[in-house]
């Protein structure tokens, strides 16, 4: 039963002359109770498909030189309607009845200003006049209860900033499923969520889609979510669909190279590399370190309470070593990398490097030692000043702080460590603007190499990366510590990346330390239950995890 | 780690952001309309004496030539002139821009002092003397100004002075009529236009300065010194500045100077928000959080690392700020609380109400001057926020 087609869709973006093509002779049919997966790297124009089929591009900014998109009711009462270049009133009386779309970021899609009942009840009044108030009402409590949220009598009066990411996305599903759509577009609606989150959300997209038998366009970059719910998966590259077919068949035997290339990129399918042996020494180590935040109040600021972020943590990392530092996000975990490079002050405890207990140290004795330890953030668009060339950003740390005698010998050294982590040396005079966010995070642990560190602090460098790059990135990283003997503490909450990387692992939750341990060990028994959770809500690509064709 | 020599490529600088947002600047053209009228101010304001003065730039008298022109030159007239050429040498340099303003600044103080401690003009200044020994035929050859009167060149020697509409006398030519004292409205707009520079950049340059140090200093250290701050800036912000400058001059005497330092430091309050937000923001910044895990500095931290990155909106401000300054002084005149003597376009504004006939070209040519000013500072302004706004910029290229 085919609900949409599309069959090669061209969608150009831009305005006068200039005009770039966002997505290239894309056919696509998504048939009712099935879900149509579309994955690919960013800017490979998924999302430019979905807003291509729900006419939602910016007006005046577009042009389809080709295509036709056909929106058929699979109980043949509603008429056939053509989507492409449709007049907005067509439009308007098909999105939101007839189509749905959940979009990313939960936290920015619902109106501030509006409480949750009242921006459900809008979608109803406009595509179900004949409804009376009592009938919306219910209508309203029924899909707050279908997706799960508590208490839905009290919520409806509430306004989104007191829900959760997770729970707003649930209120976005229900007011796109309140008019009973055949078609759900979502378009990456899991990726701003943690994965147990995510886990929740997608079981609930699954269950309600069986229950009123929706067709669904699932965008995604996430092979393991595109494993847990596909029927159809089709992967795009570049604006083209390089390869479609049932979820199975592709994810199992992939037959296009780029396919195969992604799914070889994915940490859990990543080489192993041998490992050195290294001898055991201690570089960090931190002893029942907490850190609070005041919470003030009142006219005067008094402090009424502590909002404790890190609870009596302690963990160790060695000289050669990779341990990983997982959690949900809000746990905690970039509070404390923060506190170990003494960028926020601890509550409590103590942080020692090498031996040396930096807890208590000065700002000003601290600069000194600040060479030792090093930090990669995770935003690759703001980790390098904007305003200086990569030259500036590498020498001046070494000048600070005495490395190399005259700045020629610094750029040599910078220029050795660009070479180290596989960028060309002219990267020298060029300004971050002109890297991509891969080539960027280089060019972040590079500034941190060049002091030569002891100890480097990665904050889910990798997490904003496709997954090609973070491929890269990894095998990089990987090179480093074995090589130079550095010790490394790696935030992150992906499994996979955790698996590839780390010696031994730390889970936090809600600011304290639930289970550290070897990483092969607590990946094969966790011991703790918010362990356990956290591994059970990873999509993975294994073979069991396949839904199953149909 | 191996030793091995790495090839540097030779420099090949790329675009720095302060040439991609001047480019880009470049390329709108409201910025080059405000720009061409500001550069035209700026060249006016400089040959100002050249323009428009009653001393013959050259004269020969019974077989002597003199040049009374650079005779009568006050040492602000040098100042101005050297500060022009030291400002075209010094931004052909090639050096860094904080040098830049460094050896630019100190110039201008040498020059300065050297100016006002070797020029004197002589006190005494008989414009009617010109004309006179012209009228009895002594003078064999004299080159004068394109308008050949000077600013406070009141016409006694002429019995029947007084206020006249352009072109109005056959034989004086005031391309735009005379003021109510008989001074050539032309020559003295003309030289009104170093007012109106002047108090702009010296106004907003005071409120510039005091707004980034103070919003600086708030933005990084944040919590009680921020505190502090924002009450300093509520209570400034109180401050009618109008009043202010009225209360000062009735009290003080009126000195263009006093006005300035005091639009200057009412002023500030605005930037010092601007660069506060900015710097709360920036704070956060992984490449800030970097530059302190590196062990930088907090010298670097906040000259090099915050504040380029927190300039952008503060130069909108400040395009915007210069026309309200030069709009205060203008306001201040025309109340009629302005400077005495010199020439000033709210000055001449404000004659062509006070007599019982309108007198248009007392209102149009000094009023479409402050306009056009004005307007083209906040066109600069405009263009400048689309140039540093880099979603307004995509539009632009798309």
């Amino acid at each position: 039963m085919k609900l949409l087609e599309v069959e090669n869709l061209v969608t150009e973006l831009g305005e006068g002359e200039n005009w770039l093509r966002a997505v290239d002779n894309i056919s696509l049919t998504v048939e009712a109770g099935q879900t149509y997966c579309l994955v690919g790297e960013s800017g490979s124009g998924k999302s430019v498909t979905a807003l291509s089929i729900m006419g939602l591009l910016p007006h005046g900014q577009y042009r389809h030189p080709d295509g036709r998109i056909q929106l058929t009711d699979p109980q043949g009462k509603l008429p056939e309607i053509a989507l492409l270049n449709a007049d907005d009133e067509t439009l308007r009386s098909v999105r939101g009845s007839r189509i749905a779309m959940i979009f990313q970021e939960p936290m920015t899609s619902l109106n501030p200003v509006q409480t949750i009942g009242e921006q459900l009840e809008e979608v109803l009044m406009i595509h179900r006049p004949e409804l009376d108030e009592e009938t919306r009402k219910q209508k309203i409590l029924a899909a707050l209860a279908e997706v799960r949220i508590p208490d839905p009598e009290g919520r409806i009066r509430e306004y989104p900033h007191r829900l959760s990411g997770g729970q707003r996305q649930r209120v976005m599903i229900a007011m796109a499923l309140i008019c009973e759509p055949a078609l759900l577009i979502a378009d990456e609606p899991t990726t701003a969520l943690d994965v147990t989150v995510q886990a929740e959300i997608l079981k609930l997209m699954r269950d309600l889609q069986t229950k009123y038998g929706m067709g669904m366009l699932f965008i995604t970059h996430d092979f393991g979510v595109v494993a847990q719910i596909a029927d159809v998966v089709g992967v795009m590259r570049k604006g083209k669909l390089v390869e479609s077919g049932k979820t199975a068949d592709v994810l199992r035997n992939p037959q296009h190279e780029y396919t195969q290339s992604l799914i070889a990129a994915l940490p859990e399918r990543l080489i192993r590399p041998d490992r050195p042996v290294k001898p055991e020494k201690v570089l960090l180590e931190v002893k029942d370190v907490s850190v609070y935040f005041p919470v003030r109040r009142g006219l005067m600021r008094r402090v009424v309470d502590h909002f404790r972020a890190v609870e009596n943590v302690s963990l160790q990392v060695n000289a050669g070593e990779v341990v990983a530092l997982v959690g949900e996000s809000g746990c905690g975990k970039t509070t404390l990398g923060r506190a170990l490079l003494r960028l926020q002050d601890v509550t409590s405890g103590s942080i020692f490097l090498e031996g040396q207990d930096i807890t208590q140290v000065s700002a000003k004795a601290m600069r000194p030692l600040r060479r030792r330890m090093q930090v990669v953030f995770q935003d690759p668009g703001s980790s390098l000043n904007p305003r200086l060339p990569i030259h500036t950003t590498l020498i001046e740390p070494m000048r600070v702080h005495g490395i190399g005698n005259s700045d020629a010998e610094r750029t040599q050294i910078a220029a050795r460590f660009l070479d180290r982590v596989e960028m060309p040396t002219d990267s020298l005079w060029r300004y971050p603007h002109e890297f991509s966010g891969g080539q960027r995070q280089r060019l972040a642990i590079a500034r941190a190499l060049v002091l030569e560190p002891r100890f480097i602090l990665c904050d889910e460098i990798t997490s904003a990366l496709d997954v090609s790059v973070q491929a890269g990135i990894l095998r990089l990283l990987m090179q480093l510590v074995d090589e130079e003997g550095i010790g490394m503490l790696f935030i992150t909450h992906n499994m996979g990346v955790v698996d590839y990387l780390a010696d031994r692992m730390v889970v936090m939750h809600k600011a304290k330390l639930v289970e550290s341990g070897n990483t092969q060990e607590i990946m094969k028994s966790p011991q703790n239950e918010h362990t356990r959770n956290l591994l059970d809500a990873v999509p993975r690509l294994d073979d069991n995890y396949l839904a199953s064709a149909i | 780690m191996t030793e091995q020599v790495v090839d540097i490529p030779v420099k090949q600088p790329s675009k720095s952001w302060t040439q991609q947002v001047v480019s880009s600047l470049l390329k709108r053209t409201s910025a080059k309309i405000g720009l061409a009228w500001i550069g035209l101010l700026v060249l006016i304001a400089t040959f100002s004496p050249f323009l428009a003065s009653s001393h013959p730039l050259y004269m020969v008298v019974d077989g002597q030539a003199s040049s009374p022109l650079l005779q009568h030159m006050e040492p602000l007239d040098w100042v101005w002139l050297s500060g022009f050429f030291i400002t075209l040498v010094i931004s052909a340099l090639s050096i860094v821009a904080w040098k830049k303003i460094l050896l630019w600044a100190a110039s201008i103080a040498v020059v300065s002092f050297i100016a006002y401690s070797s020029v004197t003009p002589p006190v005494l200044v008989v414009y009617e003397h010109y004309r006179e020994m012209e009228a009895a035929g002594k003078v064999d050859n004299i080159i004068r100004a394109p308008i050949p009167y000077s600013a406070k060149d009141y016409l006694r020697d002429y019995a029947d002075t007084g206020i006249e509409s352009p072109l109005s006398v056959k034989e004086r030519t005031h391309w735009m009529g005379t003021d109510e004292n008989g001074a050539d409205v032309a020559s003295r707009m003309i030289h009104a236009s170093r007012i109106a520079l002047g108090i702009g950049f010296i106004a907003t340059g005071i409120a510039l300065v005091i707004g980034t140090i103070i919003g600086g200093l708030m933005g990084y250290f944040s919590g009680i010194v921020d505190i502090i701050g924002m009450r300093l800036v509520e209570i400034f912000e109180a401050i009618p500045t109008l009043f202010l400058l009225l209360s000062f001059v009735a009290f003080f005497g009126r000195s263009i100077y006093m006005m300035m330092v005091i639009i200057g430091i009412t002023a500030w309050s605005g930037y010092a928000r601007y660069v506060r937000a900015e710097f709360l923001k920036l704070r956060q910044q992984d490449f800030v959080q970097a530059a302190i895990a590196s062990g930088l500095p907090l010298r670097s931290i906040l000259f090099r690392h915050m504040l380029p990155n927190g300039l952008a909106p503060l130069l909108v401000a400040t395009s915007f700020g210069v026309a309200s300054a030069i709009l205060a002084e203008a306001t201040l005149s025309f109340l009629g609380l302005g400077l005495v003597d010199d020439p000033s376009w709210g000055q001449l504004l404000n004659q062509a109400v006070q007599s019982s006939t309108f007198n248009w070209w007392l209102a149009v040519f000094p009023g479409g001057a402050i306009f056009m000013t004005v307007f083209a500072y906040n066109l600069l302004g405009e263009s400048l926020r689309d140039a540093v706004d880099p979603h307004t910029n995509r539009g632009m290229q798309s």
